[in-house]
């Protein structure tokens, strides 16, 4: 288990070196010069004041030179200033990544929490009509984006309960009772459409191993019900669902991003999106990176589970 | 329609009840779909930037309501008869909102820092004609033009006066704005929102009226439209008309409206064919239905217009001096023939994606042209390769949208002047060269009139741009806000005479 931990450790590492490369690029294959997009359509700019602008942000240096200092930088732990505000990326990022890792754990672990028992027991009374009505709602869920949900949650929240806060940001430290109200209806958008996911899987994967012979022989012993549920069946069944958890834990930082758009929250996508939009690019390689990082690092913490969960898999 | 009567007495005794004596205090909860990039008012280009330190700062001058050119930090000036020369009387007893006295020192640094090709200001070159700035006093201040330059006055609206001190002493104006406005910074919590206090030491007696601002940024339009209604905000400046129409009959909330500034236009490119041929650029303004468009693309929230804004009062000609103004499809067909395409011609529309009046737009233009033989094929960009392609003149025509100025010059100099900063189209013309240097050097206004007036007709029809549509400007309030008037440049200058009532 050490040795399959350590070199999925250093393939982490190969891969992010990877990455910080391929970011650094491809932001710079972005159509437009950085330079007079930022000023945006203001032709009012002679040459010698974008030069003097590209000389102010180093982009007139070589691409590898510009590259290095980068990349010696961020393993100092120093990402490099904001183009237009000149703070430090380190704390832009520190700022904001909280907040987003709140609203993406708690989805997580909401969804998760809530798709165990769904998915039994959507698997026990399958084909019944609450089971019926259970896999409407699971469609909706998976197929309805989650931006798309959160403006419906916040027009019916003004509609049926207008004074609820529904929309803004509060600090925990400042109102935790508030902070928590305006993270209801993001959560529930994220959420819902990873709790439908997960709880058809767990119920195909239930349904499919029901059917296997080792259940069967475990019936034919004479075991109870429930164990045969959770000591047999439960325990198998989580392998699919952890891997798709892990994958699903990275897109639902994705999704924070689009929700955190709706709901106006100052997390990480809202970070990202202007820093694009500005084309503020030490700010957009400081923030894909870390974002990048933490999918990869989550899916280390998958594979890891995965071995732990079952032993066949550090030995493939 | 005894109801309607009803209701509007309703209305009547309503406002009435609301337009009692302005009220001190309350925080004004404001919602912008932006982020501003950095503070600094002589590096920003964004409008949402300008729309939160347009109430930190001011310039010697101000533009009001109607466009006319008002003292601000300037009391008064005088102009030299050859109008090369402005003095300026400064106002005495203003401070800064970090406590320093305002003077005519902070006017020179700030008018070298915006000239100075270190800070890439965007608003250096409306500048250009100006020779030299000094301080001729503690409070007066003189600037040497080189050539007359018209359009000056107002200009200077747009020459924030920041600190001398403060920025020599290394203050850092992207994070921390320091100006005399009525407002002062208090906090920026990035994405979240920004903070502005009431400056007690402000100028004018009383003003404002609010303890602060409070601008909320929230990017999505429909979170936007559902705060207002539930009252979470109560100003939404300068919306989308599809937001507007949708308030329109929201409980609770009034809209404001005046006439942009800022125009829909179809550009093109006058070194490419078939658009270097004057007969097609006529063609193609009388194969266009501008009222349609209006009706289309702004939900009747517009009206079509030539090269100034309707705004520009007794500057800007009505639509029926420009012939190719009165749709004729037969007639562009003609024409088309004249100039040597009598099967029509193929060229392609370049939009930008995220604008998307613009994008309606073309798709409109796109059907109305097909019918007088224009074939066009519609490309919609991404900004930076839009941006890009525009700057290049890499393009036969593109759909856009223009932002306008107080003054004529403002709109025609540097978009139709030979090697215009804004001359995309590559379009050169003796006549209209003379008549734009005429126009801003010209210092009778009577004299400036007919130049514009000649110009107007001359662009309209054959020159690079076919000008569609100015759209209403909208912004949306809750009732109890009270004194505020919209301006067409889109300045919240008025929120310094805002209450709230009770």
């Amino acid at each position: 288990m050490l040795a399959y931990t350590l070199r999925r450790l250093l393939d982490l590492v190969l891969v992010l070196f990877g990455v910080s490369l391929l970011v650094f690029l491809m932001i710079r294959l972005i159509p437009g010069d950085a330079v007079q997009i930022m000023l945006g359509a203001n032709t009012e700019i002679t040459p010698d004041r974008l030069e003097a602008l590209r000389e102010k942000l180093g982009l007139n240096k070589p691409l590898l030179v510009q590259y290095w200092d980068w990349l010696t930088g961020v393993l100092r732990g120093d990402l490099g200033q904001s183009v237009w505000t000149g703070a430090p990326i380190r704390e832009e990022i520190l700022a904001r990544l909280p907040l987003t890792l709140e609203i993406t754990l708690l989805s997580l672990v909401l969804g998760v929490l809530l798709s165990i028992p769904i998915g039994i027991l959507s698997a026990y009374w399958r084909n019944s009509t609450g089971e019926y009505v259970v896999r409407l709602v699971a469609i909706a869920g998976v197929t309805v984006p989650s931006f798309w949900l959160g403006t419906l949650f916040i027009y019916l929240s003004y509609k049926l309960w207008p004074g609820f806060p529904a929309i803004g940001y509060v600090p925990l430290a400042e109102d935790p009772a508030g902070h928590f109200a305006r993270l209801l209806f993001p959560v529930l958008a994220l959420s819902l459409p990873l709790l439908a996911g997960l709880s058809r899987l767990l119920r195909s994967t239930l349904l499919d191993i029901l059917s296997q012979d080792y259940i069967r022989t475990a019936r034919a012993k004479g075991l109870s019900e429930r164990i045969v549920m959770y000591k047999h069946a439960l325990r198998n069944a989580l392998i699919p669902l952890v891997t798709v958890v892990g994958i699903q834990a990275g897109y639902l930082f994705g999704g924070a991003i689009v929700v955190e758009q709706v709901f106006a929250l100052p997390g990480m996508g809202r970070l990202i999106v202007g820093a694009i939009n500005e084309r503020n690019y030490p700010l957009v390689q400081g923030t894909i990176l870390l974002v990048t990082a933490g999918f990869v690092f989550i899916n280390l913490l998958v594979d890891l589970a995965y071995a732990y969960l079952d032993p066949r898999v550090e030995y493939a | 329609m005894r109801r309607m009567g009803w209701l509007l007495l309703a209305a009547l005794i309503g406002s009435l009840a609301w337009a009692q004596t302005p009220v001190r205090g309350g925080t004004l909860q404001i919602a912008v779909d932006s982020s501003p990039a950095g503070l600094d008012p002589h590096v920003a280009t964004a409008f949402a930037t300008f729309v939160v330190i347009g109430n930190i700062y001011e310039g010697l001058t101000e533009v009001d309501e109607g466009l006319r050119v008002r003292p601000a930090l300037a009391e008064s000036w005088k102009v030299s008869p050859d109008g090369l020369t402005y003095t300026f009387k400064l106002r005495s007893g203003v401070t800064f909102h970090n406590g320093q006295a305002f003077s005519a020192k902070d006017v020179v640094a700030s008018f070298n820092r915006v000239r100075d090709p270190k800070t890439g200001s965007p608003v250096a070159s409306r500048f250009n004609l100006v020779k030299e700035v000094r301080a001729t006093g503690p409070l007066e201040v003189v600037f040497e033009l080189s050539q007359p330059f018209s359009p000056f006055l107002s200009e200077l609206a747009g020459l924030s006066i920041v600190p001398a001190e403060y920025v020599a002493s290394g203050g850092d104006l992207q994070r921390r704005a320091v100006g005399t406005g009525p407002f002062q910074f208090k906090e920026w919590v990035p994405d979240t929102y920004i903070l502005l206090e009431r400056n007690p030491r402000y100028y004018r007696q009383g003003r404002p009226y609010l303890d602060a601002l409070k601008f909320n940024i929230v990017p999505d339009a429909a979170t936007r439209q559902v705060g207002i209604s539930s009252g979470t905000y109560h100003f939404l400046p300068n919306i989308d008309p599809s937001l507007a129409v949708t308030l329109r009959n929201a409980p609770g909330v009034k809209l404001y409206q005046t006439q942009d500034l800022a125009y829909s236009l179809l550009g093109m490119n006058v070194t490419r064919k078939p658009f270097d041929n004057p007969k097609v650029r006529e063609a193609l303004n009388y194969a266009i239905d501008r009222k349609a468009l209006v009706q289309a693309v702004y939900f009747g929230n517009g009206v079509p217009g030539g090269p100034l804004s309707p705004a520009l009062k007794g500057w800007a000609s009505p639509t029926s001096a420009f012939p190719c103004y009165n749709t004729n499809p037969a007639k562009a067909r003609e024409l088309l023939r004249q100039a040597g395409y009598p099967g029509g011609v193929d060229f392609t529309i370049l939009t930008l994606g995220s604008v998307k009046t613009v994008v309606d737009a073309a798709q409109v233009l796109q059907a109305q042209l097909a019918a007088a033989g224009f074939r066009a094929k519609i490309e919609i960009l991404e900004l930076g390769k839009f941006v890009q392609e525009w700057r290049n003149s890499n393009f036969d025509a593109f759909a856009s949208l223009n932002g306008g100025s107080a003054d004529p010059d403002g709109y025609l100099y540097r978009t139709f002047s030979t090697g215009g900063s804004t001359n995309v189209f590559k379009y050169s013309d003796a006549r209209v060269d003379q008549l734009l240097n005429q126009g801003r050097t010209a210092t009778s206004a009577d004299v400036r009139r007919k130049i514009y007036a000649e110009l107007q007709v001359k662009l309209a029809c054959q020159g690079p741009i076919a000008h569609l549509v100015y759209g209403t400007l909208f912004s949306a309030a809750r009732e109890n806000v009270q004194g505020f008037k919209p301006v067409p440049t889109r300045s919240l200058l008025y929120l310094r005479d805002t209450w709230l009532a009770r």
